[in-house]
């Protein structure tokens, strides 16, 4: 099963093929968020609000096989 | 605003007006004026509609300044849809041009004794009661394109559509914004319903003649001003986010959480919500020729708003709201925006809260009578509203009947009033609001989604119980307060993150009106109007039965966290500690 990488408002400019809106990593279980932004040229600052599987998380968290991640820069509304 | 304008709709002969001085809610605005006058003169066991309740349009305490982000106007009044006290609060001009006219309120009392409908011109010059029946059953578009005609373009107008002529419960009064257009709304409770029980189906203000309202201390609110509009400017959401994707840019994102109620609060997410995003709203508008930036009133400088226009750049309406796009949206199953800008258009024209008619339309879903995802029975299911079919007045009394006319067991109410776009189980603090507001359910009141999911002013898990209580009773002070003075909630995600500029927001207040008020006096005053309005719903009969949940949330989890609404009932009775500790003291 594949990581998927979702990114969100500002931090899709510029990301995966256009359009896209989520990308998949293979084989990179074990891997954190930190890395994987790094890839992205995502500073750490902009991703203010991280989810793994829909709960709230960090850069240091280790990424298993399946997991969904939602990256968002700080937004409100309401 | 030293003047508190009188009009009485049931006087002998024809309507009166009476001007008064402000002396007796002197120092009070927004808000924390309607909930005042409602909760003294208004009886609480009345008929909302009946000649006893009356209807209070107050500007905040800075509006009508050179305060950035003042443009918001307070409507009470004994709601008929929750037969509690009801604020509603709407953008758009009306609150800058009332409150240079001098007005801190227009209190609409009494009942005509024929079914004439009136209009209400104020203008520097004083106030004319004119009854038009020209005007019956009208939508808000075509009432203000009559007032282009005889007064021109330069006038803030409110109005109601048909739904408030038939007095239903989930009627709103029109405001309109900087373009004319009647698209900001006092949604919520049904106040468009009141005001038509009253005969009174459009108010012209028009500050012609008049200037700004001076401060006190003119350079020190200048300063404080200037302070302010940098602290919002600076932060993230207030300065670039709520501009560049709207209210909308929530879809993803509580979807993402898993708190996006979908297909009547069945499962947490929705397999459309990318459809329907604030991302691909502002893409389309900037493609097709719309605007996704825009701002509802002179002075505002977060410009949440836009325009939404159809694939020939037509203008179909303002760029639906977060709450509009999830109600009309994942709520009903349906994942077209073109198809929720027009729902929102046939909603500001009838005269109709999205969020209520909305839910209403997923209750009816539920039941069966249209499929969840016909978009285009949703819209034929909205203009029979319009029309007062049956059925049409049916959803127009919004969720709670529609649920009970159609035998629905799921139906999100609390004290009747339909819930917003967040689930309770997975965004459990929004939960403590939705229960306890004395306003019944109502995510501006205590918005916990800030610290909840966004990580504004901190972070509270929204899965776990701990920490929500507290959460949302100061969410709920904080924001009595700042209805109170006029300034758009909006600015609370900079002022809870940066305490120079919630400083400078004091020090406009204080610069305005010569105050020496700190952070202890806000809490203070948002007690106070909590308190006020707690008071009347006591005497209209509520009791803490009415600060729950529906029973669904406590025993159906909702996926994907499988979670329940698990904050126990003596917690929820702990929201506004401060009325114990001041018996027992």
């Amino acid at each position: 099963m594949p990581i998927t990488v979702k990114l969100f408002a500002t931090l899709r400019k510029g990301q995966f093929p256009e359009s896209a809106t989520e990308g998949k990593f293979e084989h990179y279980q074990g891997i954190t968020i930190r890395q994987i932004i790094k890839w992205l040229h995502i500073t750490e600052e902009e991703p203010a609000i991280i989810f793994i599987n829909g709960r709230h998380s960090d850069l240091d968290q280790e990424l298993k096989s399946g997991d969904i991640v939602s990256l968002f820069p700080l937004v409100g509304g309401g | 605003m030293d003047k508190i304008l009188r009009i009485n709709m049931g006087a002998e002969g024809e309507p009166s007006a009476t001007i008064t001085s402000n002396k007796e809610y002197e120092g009070l605005g927004g808000r924390g004026l309607t909930s005042a006058v409602i909760s003294k003169e208004v009886t609480p066991l009345c008929h909302a509609l009946g000649e006893e309740n009356k209807l209070v349009i107050a500007p905040g305490l800075l509006s009508g300044s050179i305060g950035v982000m003042t443009g918001r106007l307070s409507i009470g009044c004994k709601s008929p849809l929750t037969g509690g006290i009801k604020e509603s609060n709407a953008g758009g001009q009306a609150a800058q041009v009332l409150a240079r006219l001098g007005y801190a309120a227009i209190i609409i009392e009494g009942k005509p004794k024929t079914d004439d409908l009136y209009k209400i011109v104020i203008n520097k010059d004083g106030i004319k009661i004119v009854p038009d029946n020209s005007l019956k059953m009208l939508g808000n578009y075509k009432v203000i394109e009559k007032v282009k005609e005889e007064y021109g373009e330069k006038v803030a107008c409110l109005s109601i559509g048909q739904a408030g002529e038939m007095k239903m419960a989930s009627a709103s009064i029109a405001c309109t914004d900087m373009e004319l257009r009647p698209t900001r709304h006092a949604g919520r409770g049904g106040v468009g319903a009141v005001m038509g029980s009253k005969g009174v189906k459009l108010i012209v203000l028009d500050d012609k003649g008049m200037s700004m309202r001076a401060p006190k201390d003119p350079e020190k609110f200048k300063d404080a001003n200037k302070r302010f509009a940098e602290g919002l400017q600076k932060h993230p959401v207030t300065g670039q986010g709520l501009a560049a994707y709207g209210t909308n840019v929530l879809t993803n994102i509580l979807n993402e959480a898993g708190g996006y109620p979908t297909r009547n609060f069945k499962t947490g997410q929705f397999e459309g919500a990318s459809n329907i995003s604030g991302e691909l709203m502002a893409e389309i508008e900037a493609k097709r020729g719309g605007q996704p930036t825009h701002g509802c009133h002179r002075g505002c400088i977060i410009k949440c708003s836009g325009i939404y226009v159809d694939k020939d750049g037509n203008y179909i309406s303002k760029q639906p709201e977060y709450e509009t796009v999830w109600a009309h949206g994942g709520h009903c199953g349906i994942d077209d925006l073109d198809k929720i800008a027009m729902l929102d258009h046939l909603d500001d024209d009838i005269g109709i809260d999205t969020i209520e008619t909305g839910v209403a339309i997923g209750v009816a879903m539920d039941a069966g009578i249209i499929k969840f995802g016909d978009a285009d029975g949703a819209i034929r299911l909205v203009k029979e509203i319009g029309e007062g079919t049956p059925l049409g007045r049916i959803l127009g009394s919004g969720a709670g009947t529609t649920g009970k006319v159609f035998g629905v067991e799921r139906v999100p109410v609390v004290k009747n009033q339909a819930l917003p776009a967040y689930d309770p189980r997975s965004v459990k603090g929004i939960g403590v609001t939705y229960a306890t507001s004395p306003m019944g359910a109502d995510h501006t009141a205590g918005y916990c989604i800030a610290t909840n999911i966004l990580k504004s002013g901190g972070y509270v898990d929204p899965l776990k119980t701990e920490g929500q209580v507290e959460l949302s009773r100061n969410l709920q002070v904080a924001t009595a307060a700042i209805d109170a003075t006029g300034l758009c909630l909006f600015i609370a995600f900079a002022i809870l993150d940066q305490p120079e500029t919630f400083q400078a927001m004091l020090d406009m207040i204080n610069a305005f009106y010569g105050l020496e008020m700190t952070a202890d006096s806000v809490v203070k005053l948002g007690q106070t109007i909590l308190s006020t309005e707690r008071d009347f719903n006591k005497r209209a009969g509520f009791t803490s039965a009415q600060d729950r949940l529906p029973h669904f949330f406590k025993v159906e989890s909702v996926a994907p966290h499988n979670e329940i609404f698990d904050i126990k009932d003596e917690d929820l009775d702990s929201v506004f500690n401060w009325e114990t500790t001041a018996t027992t003291n």
